[in-house]
């Protein structure tokens, strides 16, 4: 098996890890509602370069349990967020995080937010995903054209102490 | 005896030489709780002392995947005293995370 779906029972919810390659049309049809007037996509991508030093790949590791339930969390604090008891902004999510080897301009992590209006798509987008880079038990390790590798901690990390 | 399992992630195998988890016994103490402070103590006996201060100051530490409070503002040796594990629990230290 190549992909770990999170265990939620809600159908708006598609979060899943995996070691196969991320296919952002597959989580913006799911993503699509017949209620929202958009899907907002966030793809990340191995960029080539740290520093001068240059990258050839990430390497991606996590608890995978506790990771696809911090996702969930995520996911439903950010629906918290953003709706109310009478006006529904946020309809699906769909969060994809690849584990193993991500050569350069290939995806690492995609989000796919349907929403109402824009407005909501941009901030929801955004907030959720430094919330993932703050929280997610991901490890990314970046691996050097000189062959040497690094283990890198995101700016925000906030995990509970 | 109790048997604990212990896994690392991230930047917390540097000082595992790579290695990602481990099933530590312990002796059997019928007047001593299994703690925190015990199981630690053990991982910086095998891996170091800066294994153990990295946990102290950069890490979560989860028991059965759930989070613990720990208080940091005691002294190293005694991280954990007041928060006990049972035979069969597993620990999970969370390095500063690196997703995306």
């Amino acid at each position: 098996m190549s992909r770990w779906y999170a265990k939620t029972n809600n159908p708006d919810y598609k979060i899943f890890l995996t070691t196969e390659k991320l296919k952002g049309e597959e989580m913006i049809e799911f993503a699509k509602s017949p209620e929202a007037g958009d899907v907002v996509y966030f793809g990340g991508t191995t960029r080539n370069s740290f520093r001068d030093k240059e990258v050839v790949s990430l390497s991606y590791e996590a608890h995978k349990g506790m990771a696809l339930k911090t996702l969930v969390s995520l996911a439903d604090q950010c629906m918290a967020k953003f709706n109310t008891a009478t006006d529904r902004k946020i309809h699906k999510i769909a969060i994809a995080h690849r584990l193993g080897r991500v050569p350069t301009m290939e995806e690492s992590v995609i989000i796919a937010i349907s929403t109402s209006h824009r407005e909501e798509g941009w901030q929801s987008s955004s907030w959720l995903l430094d919330r993932i880079k703050e929280r997610a038990e991901i490890w990314k390790q970046e691996e050097y054209s000189d062959g040497s590798e690094s283990w890198k901690e995101n700016e925000g990390s906030n995990v509970p102490k | 005896m109790p048997r604990i399992k212990v896994e690392y992630f991230g930047p917390a195998k540097k000082f595992t030489d790579g290695k990602s988890g481990d099933v530590v016994d312990f002796a059997r103490d019928s007047k001593h709780s299994l703690t925190l402070q015990l199981v630690l103590s053990k991982l910086s006996d095998l891996y170091g002392i800066k294994f153990g201060e990295f946990i102290a100051e950069s890490c979560g530490i989860a028991l059965n995947e759930e989070y613990l409070t720990v208080d940091r503002g005691v002294p190293l040796g005694e991280l954990g005293s007041n928060i006990e594990i049972a035979d069969g629990d597993e620990i999970v230290l969370i390095p500063p995370v690196s997703s995306g």
